[in-house]
Protein backbone atom coordinates (compact mmCIF):
# COMPACT_ATOMS: atom_id res chain seq x y z
CA UNK A 1 0.00 0.00 0.00
CA UNK A 2 1.53 3.14 -1.07
CA UNK A 3 1.97 6.38 0.87
CA UNK A 4 0.30 9.94 0.14
CA UNK A 5 2.05 13.03 1.81
CA UNK A 6 -0.38 14.85 4.03
CA UNK A 7 -1.25 18.22 2.46
CA UNK A 8 -0.31 21.08 4.36
CA UNK A 9 -1.84 24.18 4.17
CA UNK A 10 -1.89 27.60 4.77
CA UNK A 11 -4.50 30.22 4.97
CA UNK A 12 -3.37 33.77 3.87
CA UNK A 13 -4.95 36.50 5.66
CA UNK A 14 -5.12 40.65 3.83
CA UNK A 15 -4.61 43.48 5.07
CA UNK A 16 -5.60 45.28 2.36
CA UNK A 17 -9.07 46.72 3.20
CA UNK A 18 -10.56 45.61 -0.20
CA UNK A 19 -9.71 42.22 0.57
CA UNK A 20 -10.03 42.11 4.04
CA UNK A 21 -12.62 38.71 4.77
CA UNK A 22 -11.03 36.80 2.54
CA UNK A 23 -9.79 33.46 3.05
CA UNK A 24 -7.48 31.96 0.72
CA UNK A 25 -6.61 28.35 1.46
CA UNK A 26 -2.97 27.20 -0.49
CA UNK A 27 -0.93 23.93 -0.26
CA UNK A 28 2.43 24.69 0.83
CA UNK A 29 4.34 21.66 0.61
CA UNK A 30 4.66 21.76 -3.62
CA UNK A 31 7.56 20.66 -5.43
CA UNK A 32 10.08 23.55 -6.19
CA UNK A 33 9.70 22.86 -10.08
CA UNK A 34 5.97 23.91 -9.22
CA UNK A 35 7.13 27.33 -7.53
CA UNK A 36 9.52 28.05 -9.68
CA UNK A 37 7.15 27.31 -13.39
CA UNK A 38 4.49 30.04 -11.26
CA UNK A 39 7.45 32.10 -9.55
CA UNK A 40 9.11 32.72 -13.75
CA UNK A 41 5.28 32.85 -15.47
CA UNK A 42 4.64 35.67 -12.73
CA UNK A 43 8.05 37.37 -13.40
CA UNK A 44 7.33 37.72 -17.60
CA UNK A 45 4.95 40.59 -16.77
CA UNK A 46 2.50 40.24 -20.29
CA UNK A 47 -0.99 38.84 -19.92
CA UNK A 48 -0.19 35.31 -21.42
CA UNK A 49 2.22 34.68 -18.57
CA UNK A 50 0.22 36.05 -16.33
CA UNK A 51 -2.54 34.18 -17.01
CA UNK A 52 -0.36 31.41 -17.14
CA UNK A 53 0.79 31.67 -13.97
CA UNK A 54 -2.74 32.35 -12.14
CA UNK A 55 -4.01 28.67 -13.77
CA UNK A 56 -0.87 26.62 -12.74
CA UNK A 57 -1.26 28.66 -9.02
CA UNK A 58 -5.25 27.98 -9.30
CA UNK A 59 -4.87 23.88 -10.60
CA UNK A 60 -1.78 23.16 -8.04
CA UNK A 61 -1.74 25.67 -5.21
CA UNK A 62 -5.11 27.04 -4.12
CA UNK A 63 -6.71 24.19 -2.32
CA UNK A 64 -10.32 26.45 -1.03
CA UNK A 65 -11.15 30.14 -0.95
CA UNK A 66 -14.72 31.44 -0.11
CA UNK A 67 -14.67 33.95 -2.97
CA UNK A 68 -17.92 34.84 -4.34
CA UNK A 69 -18.56 36.76 -7.77
CA UNK A 70 -22.36 38.10 -7.68
CA UNK A 71 -23.24 35.57 -5.03
CA UNK A 72 -22.08 33.03 -6.74
CA UNK A 73 -19.02 30.56 -5.27
CA UNK A 74 -15.92 30.56 -7.12
CA UNK A 75 -14.44 27.42 -7.97
CA UNK A 76 -11.11 26.96 -6.32
CA UNK A 77 -9.65 26.29 -9.76
CA UNK A 78 -7.38 27.59 -12.42
CA UNK A 79 -10.82 28.58 -14.06
CA UNK A 80 -11.73 29.96 -10.80
CA UNK A 81 -7.61 32.39 -10.45
CA UNK A 82 -8.78 33.98 -13.99
CA UNK A 83 -12.02 34.56 -12.75
CA UNK A 84 -11.07 36.93 -9.89
CA UNK A 85 -9.41 40.60 -11.25
CA UNK A 86 -5.77 40.72 -11.87
CA UNK A 87 -4.89 42.49 -8.99
CA UNK A 88 -6.29 40.28 -6.47
CA UNK A 89 -5.11 37.53 -8.14
CA UNK A 90 -1.39 38.80 -8.42
CA UNK A 91 -1.77 39.99 -4.59
CA UNK A 92 -2.70 35.78 -3.58
CA UNK A 93 0.49 34.96 -5.41
CA UNK A 94 2.53 36.88 -3.83
CA UNK A 95 1.15 36.51 -0.66
CA UNK A 96 1.65 32.44 -0.83
CA UNK A 97 5.11 32.94 -2.07
CA UNK A 98 5.83 34.77 1.52
CA UNK A 99 4.13 32.10 2.95
CA UNK A 100 6.20 29.43 1.74
CA UNK A 101 9.77 31.26 1.94
CA UNK A 102 9.50 33.40 4.46
CA UNK A 103 10.29 32.37 8.10
CA UNK A 104 7.54 30.73 10.03
CA UNK A 105 7.47 33.44 12.75
CA UNK A 106 8.91 36.77 13.67
CA UNK A 107 11.96 36.12 16.09
CA UNK A 108 11.75 39.62 17.22
CA UNK A 109 14.63 42.18 17.48
CA UNK A 110 17.77 41.07 16.45
CA UNK A 111 20.66 40.95 19.38
CA UNK A 112 23.79 43.24 18.33
CA UNK A 113 26.46 42.24 19.96
CA UNK A 114 25.15 42.00 23.75
CA UNK A 115 26.33 44.82 24.79
CA UNK A 116 22.83 46.24 25.68
CA UNK A 117 22.10 42.97 27.43
CA UNK A 118 21.20 43.55 31.35
CA UNK A 119 22.93 41.52 33.54
CA UNK A 120 20.96 39.80 36.25
CA UNK A 121 21.17 41.50 40.02
CA UNK A 122 23.17 39.46 42.33
CA UNK A 123 22.29 39.94 45.75
CA UNK A 124 24.97 41.11 47.54
CA UNK A 125 25.82 41.96 51.26
CA UNK A 126 28.45 43.55 53.26
CA UNK A 127 30.66 40.83 55.69
CA UNK A 128 30.70 42.10 59.00
CA UNK A 129 34.31 42.13 60.39
CA UNK A 130 38.12 41.83 58.25
CA UNK A 131 38.72 38.13 57.45
CA UNK A 132 41.72 38.67 60.52
CA UNK A 133 39.38 39.12 62.89
CA UNK B 1 19.13 30.37 -9.31
CA UNK B 2 18.27 26.10 -9.61
CA UNK B 3 22.28 25.50 -11.16
CA UNK B 4 23.36 27.43 -8.43
CA UNK B 5 21.28 25.20 -5.94
CA UNK B 6 21.89 22.01 -7.94
CA UNK B 7 25.70 22.72 -7.66
CA UNK B 8 25.29 23.13 -4.04
CA UNK B 9 23.66 19.99 -3.37
CA UNK B 10 25.13 18.24 -5.76
CA UNK B 11 22.12 17.07 -7.50
CA UNK B 12 20.52 17.16 -10.95
CA UNK B 13 18.45 20.11 -11.75
CA UNK B 14 15.05 17.10 -12.03
CA UNK B 15 16.16 16.11 -8.34
CA UNK B 16 15.76 19.52 -7.25
CA UNK B 17 13.14 20.78 -8.77
CA UNK B 18 11.04 17.33 -7.24
CA UNK B 19 12.03 18.48 -4.01
CA UNK B 20 9.10 20.46 -1.51
CA UNK B 21 9.24 24.23 -2.08
CA UNK B 22 9.96 23.93 1.99
CA UNK B 23 13.93 24.01 1.15
CA UNK B 24 13.49 27.35 0.06
CA UNK B 25 12.69 28.42 3.65
CA UNK B 26 15.54 26.31 4.59
CA UNK B 27 17.95 27.90 2.80
CA UNK B 28 16.40 31.55 3.78
CA UNK B 29 16.99 30.60 7.70
CA UNK B 30 20.54 29.79 6.29
CA UNK B 31 21.27 32.52 5.03
CA UNK B 32 20.24 34.09 8.34
CA UNK B 33 23.33 32.11 9.69
CA UNK B 34 25.81 34.10 7.06
CA UNK B 35 28.17 36.93 8.45
CA UNK B 36 27.35 40.29 6.59
CA UNK B 37 29.30 40.88 3.74
CA UNK B 38 32.28 43.42 4.31
CA UNK B 39 30.91 46.98 5.68
CA UNK B 40 27.47 46.22 5.81
CA UNK B 41 26.57 46.54 9.37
Amino acid sequence: MGFEEPVRTATLVFEDEDYAGAEVVCRRNVSMGTYFEIARAGEVGNAEASEAAFRLFGERVLASWNVTVEGEPLPASGEGMLGISPEFAALILSAWTRAVTDMPAPLGEPSVNGSSAKAPSIPMEVLSGSPGS
Amino acid sequence: MILALCERFGVLPSVLLAEDVGLLRLLAIAALGRPPAEGAL
